[in-house]
This record gives structure tokens, C-alpha cells and sequence, in this order.
């Protein structure tokens, strides 16, 4: 891989006359990928390993023997399995599940040690006699309701916007109607004019371009000098979108934000196949 | 020999000489001692689950760190990796190699007594041999060393329980006693004296340590601008310094900050694989830190 890096200066310097320069701006996800079911099976299995290996709740050391607080704590726990009980009619009793695994303590050791405080039981005790609705208790500052995986133009597939398909990387493409091939590409620009100003760098002289077709409304990190894939004469350079959006000024190009699996069916074959490993 | 046997036949005593007398000679070698000792109960198999790694599910250690799925590592796999791959890299990059130690043979000086030849002297290495930037080499997390300690332990030598408490409330994890090891006069203690905790985190409690700490301490502090650049190691390490105020906006010290007394602040060590401090920056400006600096920003040599 590295050792090509000399045959690329090469074929960079042949083809400096017609060079051009392209953009691969992405959006990061914005929220956590949903699971597959093996990676929540997973989870779940390493979950109850890590359960079923946690301590007792060491009550000694919170309450000591004899006291009231002792009492009424004892009172509100549920009550442990017998061990003798079970030794004693082994056989006779039917399990739904299977049979519990005693420690120590008398715990269940397929299952992590609740703990029921007392505080909790008593403030349940409160709200149940209090009588609150629904309603008023879904509006309280306590509760918190959390925003939708799936937003609005997500279902109304508005491809122009950047909050769809929150899970995935989204990327930029455009598609010039007034060139000779009108297919779906990221956005490059003809070099050869703009490189006879030697003072700026080749990635300021992409987003420059790009601002004058999408407007100045998007705030773009780039993300290295270093361009990240040369295909067909263009040096593609890696952009992050940080805020802001893109506003095609000129009605001829059409764009849309895609993630990877829409770029594989819009994407001409071969030109995917090149870009795939940049993409998430 | 012979000479003293014959020396020993003229004796005035007349002791019975006949065994000597008999002999033909006797072994020039040395009698051999077995010298090397070896701990019979060692070579036994019953330990044998000692001997086991931490993150083997046999070992008595074991604890499952991947409990759930880690939004900080995913984000760093999904972006920051191949972002720091096309940031760091060079050019026909080579090795760089680092100060080398130097070893001085102290057994030469006579003057010297007891000093072992293993001894360094001289600067040890400021930097790590820097490796180029590959996809085999890329800086990465590697743990998180918290630690707490009492002020004032003069006044208050049970402050230790309190600093272990907090380590405990925050991090999730079972700290381990922090003990002096270069008794001062000044300070009044001792070698061995118990002055706060530390924890190594790992796993998911790691990044969720990282998280509360980007999104939810150092956000709640305002004079806090980032973090400073000479902040960041040689070796690649990055460690902050917290202020008893910054615990205390911990939100398992704030939801109930009549409870604690006492806090104390934080010493945080975040510990990369990186070889040079540009690359750590770089690594944990990804995860989200930011950085702050007075003068312009040292750009890192590029192409």
C-alpha cells in the first residue's frame, strides 16, 4: 500500500493539466446504531454473567440488627428461597423454570440481588393513594419522553434533508444536469484554472467551490490536507459537516444526502465499487 | 596431599594412620552442592487457575466489560480511526527512534559499593520510538487511571474512606487504597499511610467515566476554555487535574451533596497507545475533549 505512494506522485504530475478536485462531505450519526439480534444476545448473556458475579447487598454494614429502620427493611424484601425447604422435599417440588442455585446468602444465583428500599415502597404507597392521572404525570419534569429513531422526513424519504436516517453516515452527492453524463457523483470541480493561485491549498480551493453551489449556510471540517482517494484524475479530499445545510443556488444540480446502502443503488457500479472502503 | 600424610606419619602422637596411609589420592574436583533451589508446590497443577489472564472467563478475576454496546468506541471505530489514519499520515514515513537509554558500568568505579549494574543514569527517554502511522498502527484507548486523594489527612486520617467512596460512586468500580511512598517531614506522614484511592477503569465504564465527564463535569465549569496542550504526555498520556468543585459536579455527588462532607479532587490519566503527543491529541480531541491554547497551534508536519 505504501510503496504505491511513488507511483501516485507520478501519475499526479502527468495528469496536473486536467486535474480536478472533488468533496466527500459526511454526516456523523447522531444516534447509536440499533442492535442485530446476535449482538443483543450478546449483550444480554454478558449482562447476566456480570449479575449473576455481583455481591450481596451487604445489609449488615446499612443497618444494623435490631433497630426499626432493620425491620422495616426486612419487611419489604421479597422473600428468599428456603434452602433446607428445598433439600428437604428434593423430588417432590416442580419448578417452572429450573432449579435456583443458592449461595451463601440464599440468593438466586442466576439473577443480580434487588434491592427494594423502603423510601420507594412508601412513595409508590403515596402516589397510588394521591390517585394522580396519566396525563399530569407524563407532563411532570421527572418523566422524560424521548425523541422518535425514526424522524419525519425519514418517512416522507425527503432525501435534500440532513435529519434522516439518524443511525447511519450520510453523504453528499450531486448530479449536473447540464453536463454531458448526467449521473449521480460527489461533487467535483475543474482544478486547472484555480491551481495557477499557488497560495491556497487544493481542499480550500474544493470547499470554496462547493460553497459557491451550495451557499455558505454549512460549517465543513476538513478533515486532512491529505486527499483521500485519486480516481479518474480527481483528488477527493474528506469533509465532516459539523451544522448548516446545503441550498443548491443553481436549479440544474440536483443533490441528495445518502447513507451507504441508498448510495449502492444510485451510484454508477464501478464508481461505487472504487469509493466503498471510504464509506461507512 | 602425599606431603601431608607424610608429614602426619611422623607425628609424635601416633595416632593410627592406616586409612590415610591406604588411600591412592584423593579428587581434585569440588564436592557439588545443588545451588539452585526450586518451590516444589509451584510445579503442581492446583494453582493452575491462578496463573490464568484477567480476561480469561476460567480466571477468578474475570469481569465481563462489554455489557452493553459502548457509544464512545463505536464512534471512534465508525470515525476517528479512519480520520486519524488520513490526518497522521506521511509520506515514506521510517521509525524514529527515541533517547536511548544510557547504561553506565558502575563496577568499574571502585569507589562504588554495592550499587547494582542494572542502574540508570543519565536522562531516561523523554520520548517513545515513534512508528509510522499504519493501518496496524493507529493510536487508540487504551485505560483510564482515576485517583483520589484526602487533603488534609493531619487533621482528618480517616479521609481516605471518604476519597475511596467517591472513586466508588463515580467510576462504578471497587477502588484500591492509595498508600504513601515517599514519607517528607513536611507533610507529616508516614511510609505506608492510607491518604485515598485509585482505579484502573477498562471496558464500558471507561467511556461512560469519559462521557459524564465531556458532556456533563467540565461543561458546568465556567472558566473552563479546554484542555491545555502540555497537558498531554510524551508517552501519550493525558492527565487532568480536577478540582474538589468538578467532583462535586459528578451527578452521583450532586444528586445528594448533603450526603458528602468532604470531596476531594481528581487526578484523571487517560491512557493512549500513541507514541507521540500530537497523535494522543488528535485521538482525544476526536473523542469529543476540546483543546485550548494562548499562541497559535503547532500544526503537525504534513505533506
Amino acid at each position: 500500500m505504501f510503496k504505491s505512494t511513488s507511483a501516485l506522485k507520478q501519475a499526479a504530475s502527468i495528469a496536473s493539466k486536467n486535474l480536478d478536485i472533488g468533496v466527500i462531505v459526511k454526516r456523523l450519526p447522531i444516534v447509536t446504531k440499533s442492535l442485530s439480534a446476535y449482538e443483543q444476545n450478546y449483550y444480554e448473556y454478558k449482562k447476566e454473567i456480570y449479575d449473576r458475579m455481583s455481591l450481596n447487598f451487604p445489609k449488615e454494614y446499612y443497618f444494623p440488627t435490631g433497630s426499626m429502620k432493620t425491620i422495616e427493611f426486612e419487611n419489604v424484601q421479597p422473600k428468599a428461597i428456603a434452602a433446607d425447604q428445598i433439600a428437604k422435599y428434593e423430588g417432590k417440588i416442580i419448578f417452572p423454570t429450573s432449579k435456583p442455585e443458592l449461595n451463601y446468602y440464599g440468593r438466586d444465583m442466576n439473577e443480580k440481588h434487588d434491592v427494594i428500599l423502603v423510601e420507594e415502597v412508601k412513595e409508590e404507597l403515596a402516589r397510588q393513594n394521591s390517585k394522580i392521572d396519566e396525563g399530569k404525570k407524563n407532563s411532570g419534569d421527572e418523566y422524560v419522553k424521548f425523541n422518535e429513531r425514526v424522524t419525519e422526513s425519514d418517512l416522507k424519504q425527503d432525501y435534500q434533508k440532513l435529519d434522516r436516517s439518524l443511525e447511519n453516515d450520510l453523504y453528499l452527492i450531486t448530479k449536473n444536469n447540464k453536463s454531458e453524463k448526467k449521473v449521480w457523483e460527489f461533487p467535483k470541480f475543474k482544478a486547472s484554472e484555480l491551481l495557477k493561485d499557488k497560495t491556497v491549498s487544493l481542499d480550500e480551493l474544493a470547499l470554496k467551490e462547493l460553497y459557491q453551489i451550495g451557499g455558505e449556510n454549512m460549517q465543513i471540517w476538513t478533515v486532512s490536507k491529505t486527499p483521500a482517494k485519486l480516481l479518474n484524475n480527481t483528488l477527493y479530499f474528506k469533509n465532516v459537516i459539523l451544522s448548516g445545510e446545503f441550498e443548491s443556488l443553481d436549479k440544474t444540480i440536483e443533490y441528495k444526502w445518502l447513507n451507504k446502502k441508498e448510495l449502492k443503488e444510485t451510484l454508477e457500479k464501478s464508481y461505487y465499487e472504487d469509493m466503498e472502503y471510504l464509506l461507512n | 596431599m602425599i606431603s601431608t600424610a607424610s608429614s602426619n606419619f611422623f607425628s609424635k602422637r601416633f595416632f593410627s594412620l592406616s586409612k590415610t596411609a591406604a588411600k591412592s589420592g584423593c579428587s581434585i574436583v569440588q564436592p557439588v552442592h545443588h545451588t539452585e533451589t526450586y518451590r516444589k508446590r509451584l510445579l503442581s497443577d492446583r494453582n493452575d487457575l491462578l496463573k490464568l489472564e484477567d480476561n480469561d472467563i476460567k480466571s477468578h478475576r474475570y469481569k465481563p466489560l462489554d455489557v452493553r454496546s459502548d457509544r464512545l468506541i463505536n464512534h471512534y471505530y465508525n470515525s476517528v480511526q479512519p480520520d486519524l489514519m488520513l490526518m497522521a499520515y506521511e509520506h515514506e514515513s521510517e521509525i524514529v527512534p527515541g533517547v536511548q537509554k544510557v547504561e553506565v558500568d558502575n563496577l568499574a568505579n571502585p569507589y562504588h559499593i554495592n550499587i547494582s549494574r542494572t542502574k540508570v543514569y543519565g536522562k531516561t527517554a523523554p520520548y517513545l520510538d515513534r512508528h509510522p502511522i499504519n493501518p496496524m498502527n493507529i493510536p487508540e484507548l487504551l485505560d483510564v487511571n482515576v485517583i483520589c486523594m484526602a487533603n488534609q489527612i493531619r487533621d482528618n486520617k480517616y479521609g481516605y474512606i471518604t476519597a475511596k467512596a467517591i472513586l466508588q460512586q463515580i467510576t462504578n468500580n471497587k477502588p484500591q487504597t492509595l498508600r504513601v511512598k515517599h514519607a517528607s517531614p513536611k507533610s507529616g506522614l508516614r511510609y505506608g499511610n492510607q491518604i485515598g484511592g485509585h482505579v484502573n477503569l477498562k471496558g464500558f465504564d471507561k467511556s461512560q467515566f469519559l462521557l459524564t465527564l465531556n458532556e456533563i463535569v467540565l461543561p458546568k465549569n465556567e472558566e473552563f476554555k479546554g484542555l491545555l496542550e502540555h497537558q498531554v504526555d510524551h508517552n501519550g498520556a493525558l492527565i487532568l487535574s480536577l478540582s474538589d468543585e468538578d467532583t462535586a459536579n459528578f451527578p452521583e455527588v450532586f444528586a445528594n451533596r448533603d450526603l458528602w462532607s468532604d470531596v476531594y479532587g481528581l487526578v484523571v490519566n487517560i491512557r493512549t497507545t500513541s507514541q507521540d503527543p500530537a497523535y494522543a491529541k488528535m485521538l482525544v480531541s476526536g473523542l469529543g475533549f476540546p483543546f485550548h491554547t494562548t499562541k497559535p497551534v503547532k500544526e503537525f508536519k504534513r505533506v
